[in-house]
């Protein structure tokens, strides 16, 4: 009881230093950027390295998940920030579906009701996990059914479901098989030595078997060992098993579906070899079904079947611990990534500034191999995702919602192939306002040349394998037709990474494998930065692209009234306006103009204002008429951040001046009055002098 | 024998020995366990065709006498092929890390021979005395820590608590404009990781030179020059040392044959992009053309190395003969 209650402390410490999970999509988040001017990502062999150079300021954003010690020292740090995220992965109890007795659907729910969740988290995971019930977690956001079957720890529920299929409680205390009448054969149980948490989970749930009189062979076994014995041989009941999941629950269908239960090679995924009628069904339809209503009632209603059968008992998922600097406002906490997630890179400032400035982003890995078609690892892509964009991008806080990129919208449709299959029209609409770093208009040929180009092989073409054909009807309209009605396929095309035509069809088929954009000078993408200055092995620094189709709205120039009085027609006078950066730094440099434009909207003069000082450009400004203008203040400024541009308009009065004859006949007067002024004065004096 | 007699016998001595290194080479990563096929393809949710692609893409079904005889013309003539992990150039990466390499090793060896080697002198000379015991001790203490372990102490205190020096790089970004404060500043990235190296090797220098020492100033010539009134220092220098030198050479040329071959621990701490990050990156990967590369280049450094040692044996030993 006492260690309990001192793991539960534990657990609730750790806990309480981390930001719950649930209070992820609390950003608010902008789907425009960067708001940096560059991002330096720095590499660092180790870890340890690399928390020490968050703690000493070298870097702003970890990429690494903290290890415990970690975690424990930045907690006492107050200038760092800890948060946590479930990671996308789980570790489950494998049922070997087809061998006895863990055929019996009553016998896996028996040992389902003998796991204690509660004791998982507060005694293994201790907060650097959490207890789950569900082969979609909620990491996957809308995609998890809430509803489904659950096995509340109770070994007399247990015991009382094994009585009633049968295995009957025999005179030595353990069970009967009901098949044979003799004592149940021990079930073979694998548990991963080289886990130390799943090994404690295997070690408690043999326990938890045998006090119910269940004989366990357990067989405490490193990695190879149990891959050797579950994945290729399946000679086991039992496995502490564990899942790297997908962003979608497409992966449903590689695991649960019959047919996928492949043996001998090459192996499916389907290795707890489940086949059941009615999943299959629903793992089809999650494969082939082509709205997105109907894949989600599919996942929803394979997850109550797996939940039902207990066919698989997921145990519990990982949470990360991910690390950055106070005083960063915009730092995304994306579902199963954590801090690092790529709206991070696009909304992160500094809380002084909304604008400018740098992220130093710590790699834990080597940056290598830059060719989006070929790399395979991490941390080549925490660069080339930063390079390139794609059709549509994924909400980091709800993994089911898809949000428009490149594309502004799409839809689905059917088409039938010329071979008389079912397949899918995609329509892709693009935006029209996106460039290449190098200028290029992007276009809808882009977009159809990316597609057949991933066909001709590497990291991308199982994503466009089942392309038919490519249409493009304009330049911002891509129809890509499929041989498959997977809803899943719109992920497929419109999260790859798209490559420009104007670089790649440079490339001879022959070389793409060995092609190598960046040591060529043309890793060039639509995408928020671009390759500024790198060093092998040291950094990599990106900066801001300045042409950003969804560049922020805020970050530009800011033109401000300096003087603009009311000007009297015909006569020249100075007017003055003040332009800042986007960090209010006052422009220097800029080209300033003013168009001035009468009521019908007809420009009347246009005159370029000069730098003064701190910013405030002047002008001399004579207009003729009198009435009411609108003065357009149009300014531009070309830094290393890009160039800027900005207009605003300021309205103006010009009042009708003094007549001239008037204004002489008004100087005559004025002549006479002083004249008659000054005589009367003289005659006054006089008389007074007189009379003295 | 002739000197052209014995380098020709030992440069035959050479390419067999290359040829059982190459086979050796070529056969203890066909028998590791763990494959790139399970590392590279067997890790992701991936399609039929998507496995396909990859394991088309890094060549993995080639039988294993199709890989060797190709493995074999890829050696000879310094073609090492693609990295698995980085699907560049093998020996392009090899060439761009190379020169950090040598330049934390040489300045580490260079340091550690220099230290060790006049320590192990002045042991020898006064053995049995505190400094004799200081100095054996103190190589033993740091020859026995962990290098990634006092790489990280001095990570810890050096780089964060004081700030005296980088925590990772081998260059600061920007680099320095002006020629000398480049120097400069890969000097100071440098200090720490040179620093841990010597510290774990500059020991071993001393124990040698001290044992090697220790037999020949028993020797009965040293005593004569001691009593024709020689002074203690020639005697230790000039006399001993040249007569305690043949071991040291051995051991010096096994170490200068190491120079290319990189620190891995050390490295990896230090965030050094030379070949020992690279080896480290290659085994966490199973990236067999890289470790293929790095061992066959280390081989022939250390075959080469010795070849040295041999000649240089005669000009340092007169009673050596060819």
């Amino acid at each position: 009881m006492r260690k309990l209650l001192i793991s539960l402390l534990i657990a609730l410490s750790v806990l309480m230093i981390l930001e719950p999970a649930a209070a992820r999509g609390a950003e608010v988040i902008e789907w425009n950027g960067p708001r940096v001017d560059s991002l330096l990502m720095k590499i660092y062999g180790d870890p340890i390295a690399e928390g020490l150079a968050l703690a000493a300021n070298e870097i702003d954003i970890m990429d690494v998940p903290l290890m415990p010690e970690q975690v424990k020292e930045f907690k006492e740090d107050p200038d760092i920030v800890l948060k946590n995220y479930e990671e996308l992965g789980m570790a489950e109890l494998d049922f070997n579906n087809q061998m006895w007795p863990t055929s019996d659907v009553s016998f896996r729910q028996a040992v389902a009701h003998l796991i204690d969740k509660n004791w998982i988290e507060t005694d293994v995971l201790k907060g650097f996990g959490i207890s789950i019930d569900n082969p979609v977690p909620s990491v996957l956001g809308d995609w998890s059914n809430p509803n489904i079957k659950k096995y509340p720890y109770d070994s007399d529920a247990a015991a009382a479901l094994l009585d009633a299929a049968g295995f009957a409680l025999g005179p030595d205390g353990r069970r009967i098989d009901p098949k044979t009448g003799k004592t149940l054969e021990p079930v073979v149980f694998y548990i991963r030595a080289d886990d130390p948490q799943r090994t404690a989970i295997g070690e408690r749930i043999r326990k938890e078997m045998e006090g119910i009189g269940i004989p366990v062979d357990a067989r405490v076994a490193e990695r190879a060992v149990c891959s050797e014995a579950v994945l290729k041989k399946y000679e086991y009941n039992m496995y502490t098993g564990g899942v790297g999941i997908t962003s979608d629950p497409y992966y449903l269908f590689w695991f649960y579906f019959s047919g996928m239960d492949i043996y001998p090679e090459p192996y499916g995924y389907n290795y707890a070899r489940i086949h059941n009628d009615e999943l299959d069904k629903a793992t089809l339809k999650i494969r082939t079904g082509s709205t997105l209503d109907e894949v989600r009632a599919a996942v929803f209603k394979a997850q109550e079947i797996i939940a039902e059968n207990a066919h698989v008992i997921p145990l519990y998922q990982r949470i990360g611990v991910k690390a950055y600097r106070k005083g960063w406002e915009g730092v995304v906490n994306g579902a199963g990534e954590g801090i690092n997630t790529w709206i991070t890179f696009l909304n992160a400032h500094r809380e002084e500034r909304k604008y400018g400035g740098q992220i130093r982003y710590g790699l834990s890995s080597d940056i290598e191999n830059l060719n989006v078609l070929t790399t395979e690892w991490q941390s080549d892509f925490e660069v080339l995702y930063r390079i390139y964009d794609s059709l549509l991008v994924r909400n980091p806080v709800n993994l089911a919602e898809d949000i428009p990129w490149l594309a502004t919208s799409w839809t689905l449709d059917p088409w039938t192939t010329p071979t008389n299959v079912t397949g899918l029209k995609i329509t892709f609409n693009l935006v029209d306002n996106a460039t290449w770093h190098d200028g290029v208009k992007f276009t809808s040929a882009d977009v159809k040349f990316c597609i057949e180009y991933y066909q001709q092989g590497g990291r991308w073409a199982g994503y466009v394998s089942n392309v038919e054909k490519v249409d493009v009807p304009n330049s911002t309209v891509t129809i890509a037709y499929l041989n498959t009605t997977s809803y899943f396929a719109l992920h497929w095309l419109g999260y790859m990474p798209i490559i420009p035509r104007h670089i790649w069809e440079k490339v001879a088929p022959a070389d793409w494998k060995t092609y190598d954009p960046l040591r060529e000078g043309t890793l060039i993408g639509t995408g928020p930065f671009k390759i500024f200055d790198w060093k092998a092995g040291e950094y990599v620094l990106l900066e801001a692209n300045s042409e950003y189709f969804r560049r922020s709205p805020g970050k530009t120039l800011t033109i401000k009234e300096a003087s603009l009085p009311t000007l009297t027609a015909g006569e020249a006078q100075e007017i003055s306006v003040k332009i800042t950066d986007y960090t209010e730094a006052p422009v220097t440099a800029g080209t300033v103009t003013a168009s001035i434009v009468d009521a019908e909207g007809r420009q009347v003069a246009e005159i370029g204002l000069s730098h003064k000082s701190e910013g405030v450009y002047s002008a001399s400004l004579a207009i003729e008429k009198p009435g009411e203008y609108v003065v357009k203040i149009s300014a531009s400024y070309t830094s290393a951040a890009g160039t800027f541009t900005a207009l605003k308009e300021f309205p103006l009065t010009v009042k009708e001046a003094f007549p001239a004859t008037l204004r002489i006949l008004a100087i005559v007067a004025l002549i006479i009055v002083i004249v008659l002024v000054s005589y009367l004065l003289i005659r006054r004096r006089r008389s007074k002098k007189v009379s003295t | 024998m002739t000197l052209q007699a014995f380098v020709l016998r030992r440069v035959a001595n050479m390419l067999l020995l290359l040829f059982f290194v190459m086979t050796l080479n070529f056969l203890i990563f066909m028998a590791a366990p763990g494959d790139p096929m399970t590392v590279i393809v067997g890790s992701r949710l991936l399609t039929v065709q998507q496995r396909e692609d990859l394991i088309e893409l890094y060549g993995l079904r080639e039988p294993i006498w199709s890989k060797y005889i190709k493995y074999l013309r890829n050696m000879l003539t310094w073609q090492f092929g693609y990295s698995y992990y980085s699907l560049r150039p093998v020996s392009a990466e090899i060439m761009e890390r190379l020169p950090n390499t040598i330049l934390l090793m040489g300045v580490s060896l260079l340091a550690s021979m220099a230290v060790g080697i006049v320590l192990g002198v002045y042991a020898a000379a006064k053995r049995g005395k505190l400094f004799d015991v200081a100095a054996i001790t103190g190589s033993l203490v740091t020859y026995a820590l962990p290098t990634f372990w006092m790489g990280l102490v001095f990570l810890f205190f050096f780089g964060y608590q004081l700030g005296l020096f980088p925590l990772a790089g081998t260059m600061s970004r920007p680099p320095p404009p002006e020629p000398l404060s480049r120097i400069g500043d890969l000097l100071w990235h440098l200090f720490l990781p040179a620093l841990t190296l010597f510290l774990y090797s500059y020991g071993g220098w001393a124990l040698l030179t001290r044992s090697t020492m220790l037999e020949v100033l028993s020797e009965e010539y040293i005593w004569s020059a001691r009593a024709k009134g020689v002074s203690e220092r020639t005697i230790l220098f000039k006399h001993a040392l040249r007569n305690a030198l043949l071991p040291l050479v051995t051991n010096a040329a096994v170490s200068f044959g190491f120079l290319v071959s990189g620190a891995i621990l050390t490295e990896q701490v230090f965030s050094w992009h030379g070949i020992g990050s690279y080896t480290w990156n290659a085994i966490q990967y199973n990236d067999y053309p890289v470790l293929q590369a790095v061992f066959y280049i280390t081989a022939i450094s250390v075959i080469l190395a010795n070849f040295a040692a041999d000649i240089v044996y005669g000009l340092v030993d007169p009673r050596v003969k060819y």
